[in-house]
């Protein structure tokens, strides 16, 4: 498992360069704080310098990862904060809206009182039935006239008509008493009021009393416009006390003026509606879908648990059963003043469970992502620069390892070199040996030469002169010599030129071998034609020569006497007086086999090594002119030239003599034949 | 054929081969005078007529190589470095069969050179043929 192992050994070589860092830690900081007492580790120090590129890699990295993370978180952030602002701006929007709506009722009242001379119980009623029925929040609606003392009793009676037990009553701190009439008060009674179940109490309420109302009723007469306050009222159902609002609008006289004065002189009275501000915002989100986003109506513009009015929690809340404190961390929130005439709400808005929570994953990821590969990269630079230190330490022990080598071969070289010149030496030595023996060698051969030369001079000319001298004294004394004396006189001379014959015969054996540069190219055939003419045959005698002879490359001389010295062999030992020699040739190998035979009495097999040696003779000195000599000569010649030669004979057979001379190339017989060319051209 | 009064230089030192030519030419009825010198300066000295020689002109000289003192072979390249004489015809008359000498002499321009034949008639005969083909 390939990809296993490469794990296995990056794994590997990334703790190997950790522990290596580690060491370069220890090493290096350690080091500094030691400088200069221990320098030991300077190499160690320089490899690990090397590791500088990879924590720096590492670095950049987890910086690059940890900057897109925190990037992509900010911006995840702001994007949930968009999506939770918008969800907010929706949800305060129709806040808004609802309580517009809502308040607008008290408008529409004001203003179809105003309309009317009078206004009854059911007409009333049946006004703000609609309203009640669709419209939220609405928890009292109301139309308090203004009663002065003048018409104290002319209201009564009015109201009397519709609601028989109808009083003006006041609020004292032990709970409801008839009003009194007094002189110059002016009185503020809920003529009618709606819903009338949960507001019966109220009915004939002079809430005029109320230092609360009676502020908001005065403004609300110099400004002429509604006007709201806030006021904790019961709730119905509940019977907590609630945020709640109460709304009131001046009514004034209708006159003929387009702007009617707005002053207490004209004011019919007021209509009055109070609020429950949680319901409106309950009825205003209520068609929205669960938006996992708490809403928090604070009065003003501080966000305080003393302003706090309502709190709206999402619904998504009670479905997931969560504690209000898990769900309240998400640090983002939106804000945003509602302005309903002359009162300011805050509405904070902030988000529940985790839905506008920031979608992290995608930043993690990035980080994550960016750490492994910060990791690799890593890893993968540790790896280069654990090879490169790896590389240059093989170099280092490589060029070390070289350097070795190079020494070595350069030992070698020497040692070579001396053994070369003593081998020179010794070369020279034994050249120098060979050179004096071959200078003696030539020194005896020239010595011998001479001494030959000399002798067959030296013994050549006595001899001729003893010969002569004998001829003479025979030639001169030819009368007074007696037979005898003649036949001795002949003896001599015979003598004497047998002696000339067998210095001759040594002499020739002398020179056979010394060097005999003249080769030439030679037809065998016509050399032996010439030897046999010049050694004239005795008559009867016939030689031949059967089928091809060679032309061949040659010591013309010593070819000839070899040729000459058989020849003549057969013929001085034929022992009859007609003869047959014949002679012939073949290419054998590298030589040419040459063959001389006669049909003579032969020679016995037990003599066949011996005709070959020095002086030997088969017949006695008396009867034979022989020296001895021409077959040892024979035999020389052809062993000198590197061939050999054996005798095929029985007793009275005849002889033949078989010798092989050494091939020539047929190159040089067609140099020869060129020269031939040249020649006849 | 050699004129008749055409003289002949043998130069020999031994006896016998002397009385040898005497005896061929005689024999072969040749009368043309021949002087004898018995090394080599003695027959510079009748050449050159010097130290009370008379001087001597021969048509022909007979050279032995076998001279003591001054060799055959010396006299030649002596008598042809001289330029009174360097015209000289020379034939060589030896015991010798020697290439060597053979090479030798014919560097020195002779005319022939003959190995003393072993016996007295074929030496006769090889002068007889040596004259007769003289021209």
């Amino acid at each position: 498992m390939p990809n296993n192992r490469l794990f296995t050994t990056t794994v590997a070589m990334f703790m190997e360069n950790l522990s290596k860092f580690r060491g370069w830690i220890a090493n290096h900081v350690l080091g500094r704080l030691y400088a200069g007492l221990n320098k030991e580790n300077v190499s160690t120090n320089s490899i690990l310098w090397g590791y500088y590129p990879v924590a720096l890699v590492a670095l950049i990295g987890l910086i690059i990862s940890v900057g897109l993370f925190m990037q992509s978180m900010s911006w995840e952030k702001q994007q949930a904060e968009i999506a939770f602002h918008e969800t907010a701006q929706d949800r305060i929007l129709l806040i808004k809206r609802e309580i517009k709506f809502s308040l607008g009722i008290i408008q529409d009242i004001a203003s179809y009182i105003e309309a009317s001379e009078a206004v009854g119980r059911r007409e009333f009623r049946k006004f703000v039935g609609p309203a009640l029925k669709n419209q939220a929040g609405i928890e009292t609606l109301a139309w308090v006239p203004k009663v002065d003392f003048e018409n104290y009793d002319q209201f009564l009676d009015f109201a009397r008509i519709s609601f028989p037990p109808f009083e003006i009553k006041e609020l004292t701190p032990a709970g409801q008493s008839k009003s009194k009439k007094v002189e110059g008060h002016v009185y503020y009674p809920i003529l009618y009021v709606q819903p009338y179940q949960d507001n019966k109490p109220m009915l004939g309420l002079n809430i005029g009393t109320d230092t609360q109302v009676k502020s908001l009723f005065e403004e609300s007469v110099i400004k002429g416009t509604r006007l709201i306050a806030n006021r904790s009222i019961i709730d119905s159902q509940t019977q907590q006390s609630v945020a709640g609002i109460a709304v009131v609008v001046p009514v004034f006289v209708k006159s003929d003026e387009e702007q009617p004065e707005s002053t207490q002189k004209n004011l019919r009275g007021y209509a009055l509606g109070i609020f429950n501000i949680g319901e409106i915002i309950e009825r205003a989100l209520d068609n929205l879908r669960p938006g996992s986003v708490d809403v928090r109506l604070y009065q003003g513009i501080t966000t305080t648990d003393e302003t706090l009015l309502y709190t709206h929690f999402s619904r998504s809340r009670q479905l997931d059963q969560l504690s209000v404190t898990d769900l309240e961390k998400s640090g983002i929130s939106y804000i945003e003043m509602i302005d309903v005439e002359n009162l300011s709400w805050s509405v904070l808005c902030t988000p529940v469970f985790d839905k506008f929570e920031a979608k992290t994953f995608t930043s993690w990821i990035i980080l994550l992502g960016g750490c492994a590969f910060t990791a690799l990269l890593t890893i993968y630079t540790a790896n280069l620069v654990g090879q490169t230190n790896q590389i240059r330490h093989q170099v280092a022990e490589r060029t070390a390892l070289l350097r070795l080598t190079v020494e070595e071969l350069n030992q070698e070289v020497m040692e070579r070199k001396a053994a070369e010149a003593e081998l020179q030496n010794l070369n020279e030595t034994l050249e120098h040996h060979i050179a004096s023996r071959t200078a003696e060698a030539e020194r005896r051969a020239e010595y011998l030469e001479q001494f030959a030369y000399v002798t067959s001079h030296d013994l050549k000319a006595p001899l001729r002169a003893v010969s002569n001298l004998a001829e003479w004294i025979e030639e001169d004394l030819t009368d007074k010599l007696d037979d005898s004396s003649k036949e001795q006189l002949a003896l001599l001379r015979d003598r004497v030129r047998r002696m000339h014959d067998l210095i001759e015969g040594l002499l020739e054996y002398s020179r056979v071998g010394k060097t005999s540069d003249v080769e030439a190219i030679i037809d065998t055939r016509e050399l032996i034609q010439e030897i046999t003419d010049s050694l004239s045959p005795q008559k009867g005698f016939t030689i031949k020569i059967k089928g091809e002879m060679p032309v061949l490359k040659a010591d013309r001389l010593q070819l000839g006497q070899v040729f000459s010295n058989l020849i003549s062999n057969s013929l001085k030992h034929h022992g009859g007086r007609k003869g047959k020699i014949r002679i012939s040739s073949k290419q054998v190998g590298n030589y040419y086999e040459f063959t001389v035979c006669d049909n003579g009495q032969g020679i016995a097999s037990e003599y066949h090594d011996k005709v070959f040696k020095m002086f030997q003779t088969l017949k006695s000195s008396d009867y034979n002119n022989s020296t001895g000599i021409g077959l040892a000569l024979v035999k020389k010649i052809v062993i000198e030239h590197g061939g050999s030669i054996h005798l095929n004979s029985a007793v009275n057979e005849g002889a033949c003599f078989t010798f092989l001379w050494p091939y020539t190339p047929a190159e040089d017989n067609q140099i020869y034949n060129k020269i031939e060319g040249k020649l006849t051209g | 054929m050699l004129s008749k009064n055409e003289s002949i230089l043998l130069i020999e030192d031994d006896r016998v081969d002397i009385m040898t030519v005497q005896r061929a030419l005689k024999k072969n009825k040749i009368s043309n005078p021949l002087f004898v010198a018995r090394t080599g300066h003695e027959a510079f000295n009748m050449l050159r007529g010097d130290n009370g020689k008379e001087q001597v002109t021969p048509a022909l000289i007979l050279l032995d190589l076998n001279l003591p003192k001054m060799s055959g072979i010396e006299f030649l390249h002596k008598i042809r470095n001289d330029p009174n004489l360097s015209d000289q015809r020379i034939i060589v008359l030896t015991s010798s069969n020697e290439p060597k000498d053979r090479d030798a002499a014919f560097e020195y321009d002779v005319d022939d050179y003959i190995v003393k034949p072993h016996s007295f008639s074929e030496f006769t005969r090889a002068i007889a043929t040596i004259l007769e083909l003289w021209e």
